[in-house]
């Protein structure tokens, strides 16, 4: 309709089929939990859902939908590297991403409705091992040297269409989304004789599911807010697709069944000046979520999930006269939280820091922010396996006016 | 865009590629490998019977150890003959025949079937200077080159019983019974000929104790194809309508030959399905049929990696003739277990198998059949063993059947190797 929605068209179509980058921990379940999120909260460690803005929008808390009176549009781009280390040795991977989009729109008063599209879950990765083999019975052959490949692909995301409204201090939204998801994983054995086939099988299974979720930001003054969300069980099902190398192609008799267990976030918001300060607390239920899945994943042991996300934005400054590096947003942020799956018989747990800044637009109709962030997943004592990721992530927000009546 | 432009220039597609985090992909999704061997459930020798050999580099003349070998040729035109310098006149007259001359007609005098020897068939068992004999027949025009065989006597008549000094020599046949009146036309520098056919069939006698192989009209070169060299006087007229002529010996290349056997290998088990042994044979032509079912063992839920079947020669000289070496495996059509002379060959594997005396054990890589009877098992009917080219020679070669009394050693078996899944 304006020209930015049609730049944030264009952005999301050429960013389609990028999803985020690859882990290691990203086998077994249904992938790493990672949920995308904009650059300007992610420099703020994850934490904000508290917190009511009338250029951005929290892509979980459909309460920050609630009208601004404008069109509002975020798009970002990740770009990450991650060093695994394990026993065996240390690898690296590059990845570029794309975690998500947001449009907003301005309804009637304080109503607002968006679109969401967010990846949840990253199931990429690609190991390759080599070692000797025996057949078993041998009688002919007595070792075989073989290269074994490992190869995750795809995840879960979810589509989502929030409404949120304002009554006084309280704002309120809900949003239903869908779930739409591929998972693939990979496995094949080459062998040095050449007189031998390779070995493989892949298991596909396309996921779909529907969900809810509840959000609420009450003001208790100007200075704070406090939020809670609610994002009910999801049960996503799955068609699950077998082919053996050489051999039968089949679907899994009744399919799979994974539920999204219930999460519960609280948060807050404290500004002062130009000053904000905001925490989340999250907790999701994985142990006791049911969950059909298949062979693979009985013998892994799921486990609750406990997060923190604390940030600090320094705001922009209004002085007309004021340098220009005090006009614009600087944040940092930390964030703590855990793998739903336990690796070694431990819980995985990834820490992160983050700081970013954002420049408003000179047209003042949005801004473009900067996160540059580590974070540590697993550990080498507890997990025999640790990642450190290294990201930079930039982000584009800006809004337009629509559906305004022009004066004759 | 500038975002993905530059996000695509830095972020790269990099994966791990080492063994870092192998423990935690799922074992249990790896496949286990299994190598297994299955009993060959039906083994049969395949009747396929003397073949046409015109086609072949060889002629076999000879008998040895059952086998008997004739050679058959027939002359129905001088088309070989297409260099008139060939029929130079013999030492009295210094004419040639060339373009200044036609040839009116020509008297027979004698005639001789030369055959250029090359080697033996077997020499495990013979003198090459063994003195032998062969009798030569005369065979009815009206014979067909392609489907005559050793059986097919019906139309020989017998000419004459010659004599040989050994068996390595060349054999010149003389032909002392009068043949029928020559004549020749000459057209430009090609000879063609009017004389529509003469065919004989030589056929060694009882004390030739050998299988000698000679040069057929395809494999000697100009030099050594068999010939039928007929001295005749011809009668000529040159260009100016004066008439001459002329006593020379001209030789006359046979338009067809071919190596006719008879069938005297060792006959197999008829109607066993376990014989104790199997054989494969050029010239009289035999092949072996196996079949190995491991769709109760390797279902379809494995990946077949590897399938061979093992197979082991009987490397005695009593079991062997001539040493066969190249042997092609195909894929059988449909079922042969009642009447395995009915067997039906369908594709090549496209792979050809060198046997040697010193490795009798062979191994038949059929990993591609099996992958196909593992994804169709209703088309297992087994593999055809038989020799790369059964019309090149004469040979047998004898492999261990799968009877109760063979050793595992020495019987047939089919190797598979799979992989095996956890499947939910």
């Amino acid at each position: 309709m304006r020209r930015y929605f049609g730049i944030f068209v264009l952005v999301v179509l050429m960013s389609c089929g990028f999803a985020h980058g690859e882990t290691i921990f990203a086998p077994g379940g249904i992938g790493y939990w990672d949920p995308g999120i904009n650059a300007r909260i992610t420099a703020l460690g994850g934490a904000g859902i508290a917190h009511f803005d009338t250029l951005y929008v929290h892509s979980n808390n459909p309460a920050t939908w609630r009208s601004t009176g404008a069109t509002r549009f975020t798009i970002g781009v990740d770009i990450e590297r991650t060093s695994a280390k394990s026993p065996t040795g240390t690898d690296n991977s590059d990845e570029y991403s794309f975690p998500g989009a947001t449009i907003a729109l301005p309804i009637y008063k304080s109503l607002g409705i968006g679109l969401v599209y967010q990846i949840l879950t990253d199931h990429e990765y690609l190991v390759l091992s080599r070692s000797q083999l025996q057949a078993s019975p041998n009688d002919t052959v007595d070792f075989y040297d073989v290269v074994e490949r490992n190869d995750g692909d795809g995840g879960l995301s979810r589509f989502g269409v929030m409404t949120g409204f304002g009554i006084k201090k309280l704002a309120i939204g809900v949003g239903m989304d869908v779930y739409l998801g591929k998972l693939d994983d990979l496995w094949t054995r080459s062998y040095n004789d050449s007189n031998i086939d390779s070995s493989g099988q892949v298991l596909r299974r396309e996921m779909s599911g529907i969900g809810f979720r509840v959000g609420a930001i009450y003001s208790l003054n100007s200075k704070i807010n406090v939020a809670g969300l609610v994002e009910l069980p999801v049960s996503v099902k799955a068609d699950a697709t077998r082919r053996i190398e050489g051999g039968a192609s089949f679907t899994e008799e009744g399919g799979m069944e994974f539920t999204v267990p219930l999460a519960v976030t609280l948060g807050a918001t404290y500004t002062k000046k130009r000053w904000r300060f905001l925490g989340d607390v999250s907790m999701r239920a994985w142990e006791n979520s049911t969950r059909d899945w298949g062979e693979f994943d009985t013998s892994r042991k799921y486990t609750d999930t406990f997060g923190i996300a604390a940030g600090i934005e320094r705001l922009p400054s209004r002085g007309a006269l004021d340098p220009w590096l005090q006009k614009w947003m600087y944040r940092a942020g930390f964030h703590y939280t855990q793998h739903y799956l336990e690796i070694n018989d431990n819980i995985v747990p990834e820490i992160g820091f983050s700081i970013g800044f954002g420049k408003p637009l000179k047209t003042g109709a949005g801004a473009v922010d900067f996160t540059f962030g580590y974070t540590s997943r697993g550990t080498s004592a507890k997990n025999n396996i640790s990642e450190n990721i290294y990201y930079f992530q930039m982000g584009w927000t800006t809004w337009e006016k629509w559906f305004v009546r022009r004066e004759r | 865009m500038f975002l993905i432009g530059l996000a695509t220039l830095f972020g790269g597609c990099a994966q791990y590629d080492s063994n870092t985090g192998s423990d935690l992909t799922g074992a249990d999704f790896r496949g286990t490998l299994v190598d297994t061997l299955i009993p060959i459930d039906s083994a049969a020798t395949m009747l396929v019977g003397d073949i046409n050999k015109s086609a072949s580099a060889y002629l076999i003349l000879g008998r040895q150890e059952g086998m008997i070998s004739d050679i058959a040729f027939r002359f129905s035109n001088f088309t070989r003959l297409d260099n008139p310098e060939l029929l130079i006149a013999d030492g009295d007259s210094t004419a040639n025949f060339d373009t200044s001359y036609s040839i009116d007609s020509a008297t027979w005098h004698s005639a001789t079937l030369k055959l250029f020897g090359n080697a033996f068939i077997d020499t495990s068992d013979i003198s090459p200077y063994t003195p032998w004999t062969a009798d030569i027949f005369r065979i009815a025009k009206d014979f067909d080159p392609v489907t005559i065989s050793y059986s097919d006597t019906t139309t020989m008549s017998f000419m004459l019983n010659d004599t040989f000094a050994t068996a390595v020599d060349t054999a010149e046949l003389e032909i002392n019974i009068p043949l029928d009146s020559l004549v020749f036309l000459q057209m430009d520098t090609t000879l063609a000929s009017m004389w529509d056919t003469l065919a004989f069939r030589v056929r060694p006698s009882a004390d030739a104790n050998f299988l000698q192989r000679y040069y057929s009209r395809l494999g000697g070169g100009e030099s050594r194809v068999p010939v039928l060299a007929v001295n005749a006087t011809f009668y000529l007229t040159d260009t100016t309508g004066v008439q001459s002529s002329v006593t020379s010996t001209v030789n006359i290349a046979p338009t067809f030959n071919s190596t006719l056997a008879n069938d005297s290998f060792t006959i197999p088990q008829a109607g066993s399905l376990t014989p104790e042994r199997l054989y494969v044979s050029q010239g009289y032509a035999r092949r072996m049929l196996y079949r190995g079912d491991f769709a109760s063992l390797v279902d379809s839920m494995n990946t077949i990696n590897l399938a061979e079947l093992w197979i082991v020669g009987d490397s005695s000289n009593t079991a062997q003739f001539s040493r066969t070496s190249l042997f092609e495996v195909y894929q059988l059509k449909d079922e042969w277990y009642d009447d395995p002379d009915s067997a039906r060959f369908g594709t090549s594997s496209a792979r050809v198998y060198t046997v040697r005396d010193s490795i009798p054990k062979i191994r038949l890589d059929i990993t591609p059949l099996a992958r196909f009877w593992h994804s169709y098992p209703d088309s297992n009917f087994g593999i055809g063993v038989r020799e790369f080219v059964e019309t090149a020679s004469l040979s047998r070669r004898t492999f261990y059947g799968n009877a109760s009394n063979v050793p595992d050693t020495l019987r047939p078996w089919l190797r598979i190797v799979y992989t095996e899944y956890k499947i939910p």
